[in-house]
């Protein structure tokens, strides 16, 4: 009765989860419509949505808060881990999770968070002191004959590392040194670890790991001691410390920075199928020369039997010859000699005094052909024939001057007589008379003077006169 | 640093005229005996060495494919733990 009197009594006062959720968020709404709190951020995330998780704390407390991708959109500064910030927002427990968290609607940036400033402030002394320079670094082994881990033995790093080392060279021989990671000392437990492994001598190679975390977990990587440790391993240091986006000082003082431990294990862990190919293209190209070589040697093998049996023919030859020498210089007699020689001179003699003879022949043939030639290139009938043309050329030339000589006569009889018909003595005879003075023909009256002689010449004889007068016509 | 086959020099002269061991030779690191073999392999395509040389290298060569590949074998794994000291 009372029992159950308090069971339904207790049914009434009871609120379900979710009424009591919803009331507290009512509380917190009147309260607390807007919160204003400042701190330093550590692990953010900015999820797929768009919406941005992350936690702000400082030395006593921490808020869980969530900002909205609208809200993440209208940021004017990127919210990282490290850094001090002041946010409005309301207090809130998401229902689903029972968490407590802010949904915070403004964010700004405050100043460098505490730990920001330690990290930055190490950072740069460190740097200065050449813990971080370049040409410290050192490559790493082509294939370590054992790698070293420093690495916590619990969570899901080691057997991480573990499997893609398997996975890339079965063979790997790893060393494992453990090491807490964080906390109190661990900075400290993480060097001395480092140094210990190195004094070893086991490992050709260490890699320093941790998974991913906040800034604070991460922070032990951040610290001096471990910078220093890593700087004074005798064997390339590969950091895989965190996530990609995280880095410490122990990332910078390494040798070779991974981005995570997975990711260092890749590095110092050759693929042994890599390896094995490389080895298999060497081994195939040297194939390739012997493939070149063998044949090489049988054809010197071939060539040397074609020598022996070419030697061995010659050889064989040779001695032939030198028997069929032999047997003809055994058969040869010096007098036979002789007597061959004489037979030669003579028969030379005789061919010489043949020869003269026959050139004397040669020549009698040859001067009678040229007679005969030369008689026959002017034959008499030739010459007959000559002759007779000559004596009608010499008849027909007689004829010819014959007939020029009496049509000489008749013209010089004819021109006679005309010359004869011009003598004066015809005009005298005609009754004409020519009168001369001093004895020149008188033609004019003005050649004559009075008392000039006159010889006036008729046909038969001189007339003698002289003038005494003249007259012009009659 | 690695100080496997620190104290081992070994150079292609030295292996092909049998100055270095087939001991020294199975002591090379892989990164070694790889170089070695790339060294084998280049001169004897190069064709430049007389060819009782290159026959030589070629032997040499095989050697170290056996050798590399020796070093390639193995499937156990071998995880250590550093004992405290």
């Amino acid at each position: 009765m009372q029992k159950s009197a308090t069971t339904s009594q207790a049914a009434d006062l009871y609120l379900s989860v979710t009424d009591a959720t919803r009331i507290i968020n009512d509380i917190f709404e009147v309260q607390f419509p807007q919160l204003l709190f400042h701190g330093e951020i550590s692990q953010i995330t900015y999820a797929q949505s768009g919406h941005l998780y992350f936690t702000v704390k400082d030395q006593g407390a921490q808020l869980s808060c969530v900002m909205w991708a609208g809200m993440v959109r209208m940021l004017k500064c990127k919210p990282v881990a490290g850094m001090a910030v002041r946010c409005h927002g309301r207090p809130n427990v998401y229902a689903q999770s029972g968490r407590f968290q802010i949904v915070v609607n403004r964010l700004l940036e405050d100043g460098e968070g505490e730990l920001q400033r330690q990290f930055l402030e190490l950072k740069d002394k460190l740097q200065r002191e050449g813990f971080f320079s370049a040409e410290r670094k050192r490559p790493l082994p082509f294939l370590p004959k054992a790698v070293g881990l420093v690495t916590s033995k619990s969570g899901a790093v080691l057997h991480d590392m573990m499997v893609k080392i398997r996975e890339r060279y079965p063979a790997m021989v790893v060393y494992l040194a453990e090491t807490r990671v964080q906390g109190d000392g661990a900075a400290q437990e993480i060097a001395a670890t480092i140094r210990r492994l190195d004094e070893s001598k086991l490992v050709d190679v260490i890699i320093v790991a941790r998974g991913g975390g906040s800034l604070e977990d991460l922070w032990a990587f951040n610290e001096e001691a471990v910078v220093k440790a890593v700087f004074a391993a005798s064997v390339p240091v590969v950091s895989g410390v965190g996530h990609e986006t995280d880095t410490t000082l122990c990332d910078l003082a390494a040798d070779v920075r991974a981005p995570t431990p997975t990711a260092a294990a890749e590095m110092v862990v050759p693929k042994v199928t890599d390896l094995l190919q490389r080895v298999s293209e060497f081994e195939r190209r040297l194939r390739d020369f012997d493939r070149w070589l063998q044949p090489m040697i049988q054809r010197i093998d071939e060539l040397s039997l074609r020598l022996d049996a070419r030697a061995l023919a010659i050889v064989a030859e040779g001695k032939l010859r030198i028997k069929a020498a032999e047997a003809k210089l055994a058969s040869i007699r010096p007098d036979k000699v002789i007597e061959l020689l004489r037979g030669k001179i003579e028969l030379f003699h005789g061919r010489l005094f043949r020869t003269g003879m026959a050139s004397v022949d040669r020549l009698n043939t040859m001067v009678s052909q040229f007679r005969e030639r030369l008689r026959r290139a002017i034959p008499t009938e030739k010459t007959e024939k000559l002759r007779a043309t000559v004596d009608t050329l010499e008849g027909r030339l007689l004829v010819g001057a014959k007939r020029g000589v009496e049509d000489a006569k008749g013209q010089v009889t004819s021109l006679g007589l005309r010359l004869d018909s011009l003598n004066p003595k015809k005009v005298l005879e005609r009754g004409y008379s020519i009168v001369r003075v001093g004895g020149e023909p008188v033609r004019s009256i003005t050649e004559t003077s009075d008392g000039d002689a006159l010889e006036i010449q008729v046909v038969d004889g001189l007339v003698l006169g002289t003038v005494t007068g003249r007259s012009k016509e009659k | 640093m690695a100080k496997a086959g620190k104290d081992v020099t070994v150079t292609l002269e030295g292996l092909l005229s049998g100055d270095i061991s087939a001991a020294q030779v199975s002591e090379l690191s892989f990164e070694q005996a790889l170089k070695l073999l790339e060294e084998v392999v280049v001169s004897v395509e190069s064709g430049s060495l007389p060819l009782d040389r290159a026959i030589g290298s070629y032997e040499k060569g095989t050697h170290l494919i056996q050798q590399l590949r020796k070093l390639l074998s193995g499937a156990e794994e071998k995880l250590r733990v550093l004992n405290q000291a």
